[in-house]
């Protein structure tokens, strides 16, 4: 069977700063992904699994004030579950535990509509660059994810990386040189060396220029914010893309 | 951002800094129709991303052009700079990594 998307998975790095001091990058984190659909306003969280599941599910998100606040979810199985707190964006969805079989989604309000989904193997999804301000001047700041190719036997030829939608105009990227690499910066103001940032109109290939089965290709993105710039709530897109046999 | 009217590299890249540059091959991807545009913008607020990536693919001319050919023209100072692509037009902005500064 050929590669398919679902085979072409983003998954999180091993260092996801909140602030602005602690360590950015580093190597694959195979139980996180930096994906999910953001709320449309604000709401409960509902979880629930496909089948027989006690974990926790621990929101992180902000609530309508715009403070950080937290809540414990416990899973009730197949039966779903809301919490209290109303969410006017998440920041991070993580379950207690990893589970070898079970799926859990995460709903926007009760029996809303599914914003997040957590397959086994996996832990944690979160956005990135959480808490990231503007400030008096210009501001960079620097995080990474992967793109993993989770087919068995096939490589991802002439694979290619982009943005295929930064709406703000605020975010560029920069596929690093080696594969399954695990650089990191020293704090996220701190510019990965090495590599060239590109914007959303540029296609970045893959170094070899195929994506083997199993092999995953870092992806430093670059969030640039102009000085005293207004709060904001924005996305981007990213594709993997090639050709497969 | 280093603006679009900057002189260009006068003298060209060393061999050894290029081959430092040049790890991928990075292409330009194309102008997008202002339709697609204002698709893309309209999925993207209604939290539609995976649509909103296939109307930004779908809604794009390719180009190809070379970018790096662009970036070995501008000083590798690890800072932005914006410049229209020679064959499409479209502004494409980079930063280099400060090789030479």
């Amino acid at each position: 069977m050929p590669i398919v998307a679902a085979d072409l998975i983003a998954l999180g790095s091993l260092n996801r700063p909140e602030d602005d001091v602690t360590t950015s990058g580093g190597a694959i984190d195979i139980t996180h992904r930096p994906v999910f659909t953001q709320f449309v306003a604000t709401d409960v969280v509902e979880a629930i699994s496909d089948g027989a599941d006690v974990r926790t599910l621990n929101v992180t998100g902000r609530l309508a004030t715009g403070a950080i606040d937290t809540e414990a979810i416990v899973l009730t199985g197949a039966v779903a579950v809301a919490g209290v707190k109303s969410f006017e964006r998440i920041l991070k969805l993580e379950m207690s535990a990893t589970d070898g079989t079970r799926t859990v989604s995460v709903r926007e309000g009760v029996a809303g509509p599914v914003r997040a989904t957590i397959v086994p193997t996996e832990q944690d999804v979160s956005i990135m660059f959480i808490s990231s301000a503007s400030e008096v001047g210009a501001t960079t700041r620097f995080e990474k994810f992967f793109w993993k190719n989770t087919h068995a036997t096939l490589a991802l030829t002439t694979a290619t990386v982009d943005l295929t939608a930064d709406p703000s105009a605020n975010f560029r990227f920069a596929v690093v040189v080696a594969k399954d690499d695990s650089t990191s910066v020293a704090n996220r103001k701190a510019v990965p060396g090495g590599v060239t940032f590109f914007d959303d109109n540029n296609a970045q290939a893959v170094p070899s220029g195929s994506l083997l089965a199993t092999e995953a290709i870092g992806v430093w993105m670059e969030l640039a914010l102009s000085a005293s710039e207004a709060a904001a709530k924005s996305t981007f897109t990213t594709q993997l893309a090639g050709n497969t046999v | 951002m280093k603006e679009t009217e900057e002189l260009p590299r006068a003298v060209p890249l060393s061999a050894e800094l290029e081959a430092e540059l040049r790890t991928t091959v990075v292409r330009c991807r194309g102008p997008r129709t202002e339709e697609a545009s204002e698709l893309v913008g309209e999925l993207l607020r209604a939290g539609k991303l995976e649509e909103a990536r296939q109307a930004d693919v779908a809604g794009r001319t390719p180009c190809g052009h070379d970018t790096f050919k662009l970036v070995m023209e501008y000083p590798l100072d690890g800072e932005p700079h914006t410049h229209p692509c020679p064959d499409c037009g479209v502004i494409t902005t980079w930063r280099p990594p400060a090789l030479e500064v």
